[in-house]
């Protein structure tokens, strides 16, 4: 078992990606990590390091060979995604995969909605205020397009979007690049309502990101933890107060 | 001569724009390309017409049909989601092994229905009022599948058809909108069936071979209607006219699959008018499939000949 006092437990996790063909990759090897409730996270670490497979093995979207994931003292290693997302809000890297490009703006926001997917009755025609807030935070000029297929905007508004939809969810925030397609600006507003929105929800974050400076800024902040990966070698994480372990080895 | 072409294209256009509704379910809004509807669309007929010559009353049956139907996609379902056999093979093998099963459930080739009670038995005379009633309830089920659309189901399935992979981050298990959402269009498959056979008047085994061919290429007829309705909308009304729509409540509604099911039933219409003109124009019989082939060609590929065809837009046929 694991301690109950840690939102995100990883153990001696593998990864291997295309096991038994050609294409065979290692992606992760014995991979630990105790992330305490209410922590912040900044991972980084150059390109193939592994970081967006530690956040999928997390989120249950990576073929795990072997090790175990608890969430909230809980083993979820043989969970599907979808029964973990009860307590994950997952921004994926590709700004694609977190929204229905053919859904309009409307139809997206209310897919988040927390009601039962199965009610044979009508889908509201308005958004909740909550809804509202969050798109007015990320300062996003959505009021005119609500009827607008998600196909039809830009990449870092539909970036922005997969945002909003995902943090209405759990407890746990897994945030990989999720303002890479951003300007300068809109980057600003997205982090800050995001982390803002993490605070008061008490969540924990893993939040991957190749803006050092921005990592520094965030590292700061008392309680928050970057973490570099890197590929290749044996790893040992930066510790604080807090006590947070980390242990990486990587192959390639 | 123009009269009774429409009475024979509009009889039967109703009727199997009910398969094509169906297909709009699986093609349009699963992003599902299931081949397993020329067996269901038999299936149909072939439950309707065994329950028939046993004597249980057509409103019984027309149940038993839609559920043998949605059993039908659900095994394709199955077979796909559960075993990892790919959505087209699925498809084709349940089809296949279908054609045994209506054999079974027939126990003949070819059964007949003369003089035995359907549902349109008592308006066998009047032509008129036939076609009004099969008007009628296809618009039952068009209005019935628009009102699904602006559920919070019919919203997960066509998420799931859009972006599996996001209405999974949503907490949702999408296997079980795949055994609805098929299911259902199955289930509308093997009712038009039931719908034809009795019109016609008769159950063979090889009536569904092909249906999917024919439903898809009313759909393609239907939507290249719809978008020359809409650019002569747009041609007529300025943009102002069209604008005082946008940002109300009803912009708001699922108008791209309600065009959709639109689109099924004036392509159903206009593919049997076709259809019986080019027969009466001398085409044999026999090439019918060829003909029909060449018109989904046709259509798909010049559909898709725009400048900038994006990839999932590809994808979606
Ligand atoms: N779907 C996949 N199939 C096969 N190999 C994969 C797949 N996804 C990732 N990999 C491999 O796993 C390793 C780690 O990839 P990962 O995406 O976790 O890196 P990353 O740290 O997120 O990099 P980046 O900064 O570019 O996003 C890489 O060597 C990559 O080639
Ligand atoms: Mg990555």
């Amino acid at each position: 078992m694991s301690d109950s006092d840690s939102a995100i437990e990883v153990k001696n996790l593998k990864v291997v990606y295309n096991e038994g063909t050609p294409n065979e990759v290692v992606a992760l090897d014995d991979v630990c990590l105790n992330v305490p409730k209410g922590q912040i996270i900044i991972l980084t670490g150059g390109n193939g390091s592994g970081k967006s497979t530690l956040v999928k093995a997390i989120a249950g979207m990576a073929p795990v060979k072997s090790g175990k994931v608890f969430i909230h003292g809980k083993d979820v290693t043989g969970w599907p995604a979808y029964r973990r997302a009860k307590d994950i809000g997952f921004v994926h890297q590709d700004p694609m995969l977190g929204t229905c490009p053919n859904l309009t703006v409307h139809e997206n926001f209310q897919i988040s909605l927390e009601k039962p997917w199965w009610l044979p009755t009508p889908y509201p025609l308005t958004l909740t205020k909550g809804q509202l807030d969050s798109i007015d935070k990320i300062g996003l000029p959505l009021a005119e397009k609500k009827a607008t297929q998600l196909s039809m905007l830009s990449g870092g508004q539909r970036q922005s979007i997969a945002l909003c939809l995902a943090l209405r969810k759990g407890s746990i925030l897994l945030l990989d690049e999720f303002t890479s397609a951003l300007d300068e600006q809109t980057k600003k507003a997205v982090l800050l309502y995001a982390l803002s929105e993490a605070k008061t929800m008490k969540a924990t974050v893993i939040m991957i990101t190749h803006d050092l400076a921005m990592a520094k800024e965030l590292g700061k902040e008392s309680g928050n933890v970057v973490l570099t990966m890197v590929g290749g070698m044996f790893h040992q994480w930066k510790v604080t107060k807090r006590e947070i372990t980390g242990r990486l080895k990587l192959t390639n | 001569m123009i009269i009774s072409l429409l009475d024979i294209s509009l009889q039967q256009c109703f009727l199997y724009s009910i398969a094509v509704y169906g297909v709009v379910v699986s093609f349009r809004m699963m992003n599902f390309p299931d081949l397993t509807v020329d067996g269901s669309f038999t299936l149909g007929g072939a439950v309707l017409s065994s329950m028939i010559t046993s004597n249980y009353p057509p409103l019984i049956a027309l149940p038993v049909v839609a559920a043998a139907g949605f059993a039908a996609g659900s095994a394709t379902v199955f077979l796909n989601r559960k075993l990892g056999i790919s959505k087209i093979l699925s498809g084709i093998l349940i089809m296949m092994v279908l054609y045994s099963i209506n054999l079974r459930i027939m126990g003949k080739a070819n059964i007949s229905l003369l003089r035995l009670t359907t549902l349109f038995s008592a308006y066998d005379t009047d032509d008129a009022l036939k076609v009004l009633i099969f008007c009628g309830i296809s618009v039952f089920f068009l209005i019935c599948l628009a009102y699904l659309s602006m559920t919070r189901l019919g919203l997960f399935i066509r998420a799931t058809g859009d972006n599996e992979f996001m209405v999974q981050t949503q907490g949702v298990n999408t296997d079980w909108l795949f055994y609805i959402g098929i299911g259902m269009a199955n289930a509308l498959v093997a009712l038009s069936g039931a719908f034809v056979v009795q019109n016609q008047g008769f159950a063979d085994v090889n009536m569904g071979i092909g249906l999917i061919i024919t439903a898809l290429a009313a759909l393609i007829i239907g939507e290249s209607f719809t978008a020359a309705l809409v650019s002569i909308k747009k041609f007529i009304f300025s943009k102002k006219t069209i604008d005082i729509f946008s940002n109300t409540k009803i912009s708001l509604l699922p108008w791209s699959t309600i065009s959709e099911l639109f689109s099924a039933l004036t392509g159903a219409f206009l593919y049997f008018l076709i259809i019986s003109i080019c027969l009466r124009l001398g085409l044999a019989p026999t090439d019918l499939k060829l003909a029909t082939g060449i018109l989904v060609i046709l259509g798909i590929s010049v559909r898709l000949r725009g400048p900038m065809v994006e990839t999932y837009v590809r994808g979606r046929l």
